[in-house]
């Protein structure tokens, strides 16, 4: 039975996940002040126009942003599943669980493109651009759709990113070069995927449930 | 022989755990859309929902990403940055809305500020007497 081997620098395996959890840590600190600036910018926007916000909630699609949170969650579940799975030593289900998450992201992204289709269709392009704002002038609404084109998109593209590594690693599950013995570099990639299911969390309510009764 | 990694011992982390937390995260999801259904003042329905969000992020947070077996500083490092974004947000919503309360003007010759024609002089004012 061989020992897990730690890369050459670390005494052991145990100090090297200790050190790659902790810079994976700061790395996300990092992305949440990151998605912080458009937080705020958010709230100076809706506290200087809050009617413009709740309409621009009521003309996104609540039961579509409703689904895909659920979607995203349930994803996280499966991730968080198969890495446990490869700790304990099942390979097999940690894959599945694995393509599984990323199904799951597909999914999500398709209903997101379906969603900027359904918007585009309407004339509502980032920067205020588009038919539907000659008809509904006003900087609260063309600022609403900027930074939910602005926020949803860079969410977007944290997923897509998620994606393609957690494909890699159920690709590396499977061809047996990640193992039970160093399986940190799937629990990186889980936590990576948990912190872009957390900031979904947050723009569904700020983006789909909050604008006002109905 | 696959043999497990030699990480720190779980205590929360678990399929049981697991299947709990996701069951707890999609109740609060249902929740919260029911939420948007109900009749609210607009400052209720926004705290009830980021109330219900932060909720959810807690238990993805503890349990998912296993913040509640980490070690002190990797808990250190990431509740400081959702700290300071608490700070930055409630800063800059507190600056917005005395902005729109209470309107500062500044002079264009001399850039001075003026203070709004609304709020009287009050004795703070008033030139201290010797």
């Amino acid at each position: 039975m061989a020992e897990p081997r730690a890369a050459h620098h670390f005494p052991s395996v145990e100090v090297e996940t200790h050190a790659a959890t902790l810079g994976m840590w700061v790395f996300l600190a990092s992305e949440i002040l990151l998605f912080a600036g458009l937080f705020a910018l958010y709230a100076a926007y809706r506290t200087s126009y809050p009617e413009a916000f709740a309409e621009g909630i009521h003309h996104n699609m609540k039961w579509l942003g409703t689904l895909n949170t659920a979607i995203l969650l349930v994803s996280s579940w499966a991730a968080a599943r198969g890495d446990l799975a490869l700790e304990q030593g099942r390979r097999t289900m940690a894959k599945n669980l694995i393509l599984l998450t990323v199904f799951l992201g597909l999914l999500f992204l398709g209903f997101k493109g379906l969603e900027y289709g359904t918007h585009f269709a309407d004339g509502i392009f980032p920067g205020g651009k588009g038919a539907f704002f000659a008809e509904n002038p006003g900087r609260g609404i063309s600022l609403f759709f900027t930074i939910y084109y602005m926020m949803t998109g860079l969410h977007a593209v944290h997923v897509t990113v998620g994606l393609g590594i957690l494909a890699f690693l159920a690709w590396r599950i499977s061809r047996g070069t990640l193992t039970p013995e160093r399986p940190h570099a799937l629990t990186l990639a889980a936590m990576y995927w948990h912190l872009v299911d957390v900031i979904w969390i947050f723009l569904w309510p700020l983006f789909y449930l909050t604008g006002g009764h109905g | 022989m696959s043999t497990p990694a030699a990480v720190h011992p779980h205590r929360f982390v678990n399929p049981f755990t697991f299947g709990v937390v996701i069951f707890g995260l999609l109740l609060l999801t249902g929740a919260s859309y029911g939420l948007s259904y109900v009749e609210l003042a607009p400052s209720w329905e926004l705290t009830f929902s980021l109330t219900f969000a932060v909720a959810k992020a807690i238990l993805v947070a503890l349990f998912f990403m296993r913040l509640i077996d980490e070690a002190p500083s990797n808990q250190i490092a990431f509740i400081t940055a959702v700290l300071f974004v608490a700070i930055l947000i409630i800063f800059i919503v507190a600056d917005v809305v005395a902005r729109s309360e209470r309107p500062t003007l500044v002079q264009p010759q001399t850039g001075a500020l003026v203070q709004p024609m609304a709020t009287p002089p009050g004795p703070a004012s008033a030139t201290p007497s010797p």
